[in-house]
């Protein structure tokens, strides 16, 4: 079966703005848009993380864009199948470009060696039980040389060496996101599930989780339908929780 | 002036809740009283009195309505039992329910709001994925359900929606 893509076909460039998601969810209030529109800052201004958090870049170091979806096959309690093919399509990016030792931190960060090289930010747009618009936010650190990272985070670069042309990185890597839509689309939700708990951090070895200023090892057993985590504590008590109801300890 | 015109001036009168009307023209000279023991209005005869005569005896009437949807108005609230004519618009999944776009934004939505369809009434943050919940239909906010970031499940009722 041939699909054709839809991810990337059309690409809207801007040298300055202050966020692609919050452009691109202007966009969709106020025409037409097709599915697939990405939405590129050359120089990200406000690059949003969630709620109150920020995502800083400098121009032309970092991938910095957001993709317009309307995934409205897709009931909104079923949306962390989205969050998987996203996160896949960023995870397999890593993996064509060289980089070992990638994982994908649940919900969806993509981290190398424990240290940050991609976020993403979902923004759906709920009406009744579906969704019908799904802005996805991505930036992923590119050209950043070592020295101007912060501890936590790590570029292409850092990990390779080479600096890489941002045009075609994009290009690339909107191919690998378009090819994990195409499953979600055929409703191969098990498939994501598999692929996604495969590279999942803390799925095949115990990290140390923190609860109320305590510390805990723990395996993650599994990812409910909702996106929450199943946690198996060493002691063997199983945990359920949602985002923030534990921190990671590096 | 007939009789015919003498009987409608008196249907006239007592319908107008006037006590009496007092009326001369080209040499008649009419009196109507109704009867009712009420303070004089003080007719200047002519026939244009008459006319102004019912928007006076309006005052009334027009208090009345004044008074009226005050007490119709209050009812809705006070028979709140009775939400079987609103909407209830639940959670399309499980998260934590937010009435900011973030938290130094305004609230979405008060109640007493009018709301349109494509109206976004809340955040709802599943697994760090925002989601806007839009609504469907038109209406008032009448009741918010849940308080501001606060956990839900799936299908909790979030808002009771008076449909217009």
């Amino acid at each position: 079966m041939h699909v054709l893509p839809i991810i990337g076909n059309n690409i809207i460039k801007l040298d300055a703005v202050s966020s692609t998601n919050t452009y691109a969810t202007t966009l969709l209030k106020n025409q037409k848009v097709h599915e697939g529109l990405i939405i590129q800052a050359i120089h990200q201004t406000e690059g949003r993380g969630q709620m109150g958090t920020n995502w800083h870049s400098l121009p032309g170091e970092s991938l910095t864009f957001s993709v317009i979806l309307a995934p409205s096959f897709l009931k909104a309690d079923r949306q962390f199948y989205l969050n998987m093919a996203i996160s896949l399509g960023v995870f397999e990016y890593l993996t064509v470009k060289g980089i070992q030792g990638g994982l994908i931190k649940w919900p969806n960060d993509i981290i190398v060696q424990r240290k940050k090289l991609a976020g993403i930010l979902i923004e759906n747009s709920i009406k009744g039980k579906n969704i019908q618009h799904s802005v996805i936010g991505i930036g992923l650190n590119v050209n950043t040389v070592a020295d101007n990272l912060p501890a936590f985070a790590t570029s292409l670069h850092a990990e390779t060496g080479r600096f890489y042309d941002l045009d075609a990185e994009i290009h690339e890597l909107t191919q690998l996101l378009d090819k994990y839509y195409m499953f979600l689309r055929l409703e191969k939700l098990l498939k994501l599930k598999e692929e996604y708990m495969k590279h999942l951090l803390g799925h095949h070895h115990s990290i140390i989780l923190r609860k109320n200023e305590i510390d805990f090892e723990a395996t993650v057993m599994d990812i409910q339908d909702s996106g929450k985590i199943v946690l198996q504590k060493k002691n063997g008590e199983k945990m359920i929780a949602g985002f923030k109801e534990f921190e990671w300890t590096y | 002036m007939d009789i015919k015109e003498i009987q409608d001036l008196i249907k006239f009168v007592a319908k107008s809740g006037v006590s009496e009307v007092e009326l001369e023209t080209k040499g008649v000279k009419i009196r109507i009283c109704t009867g009712k023991e009420v303070a004089y209005v003080q007719q200047q005869v002519v026939t244009p009195q008459v006319v102004t005569a019912p928007q006076v005896v309006n005052q009334a009437p027009v208090n009345q309505t004044n008074t009226n949807p005050t007490t119709t108005n209050n009812q809705p609230a006070n028979t709140g039992a009775d939400d079987s004519k609103y909407i209830t618009i639940k959670s399309p999944m499980i998260g934590t329910f937010y009435r900011r776009q973030s938290p130094d934004k305004p609230l979405l939505v008060n109640v007493g709001d009018e709301i349109k369809p494509g109206h976004t009434l809340c955040i709802i943050e599943a697994m760090k994925l925002f989601n806007d919940i839009e609504s469907e239909i038109s209406g008032k906010v009448v009741k918010v359900l849940v308080d501001d970031a606060s956990p839900v499940e799936y299908d909790q009722p979030l808002f009771l929606i008076d449909p217009a």
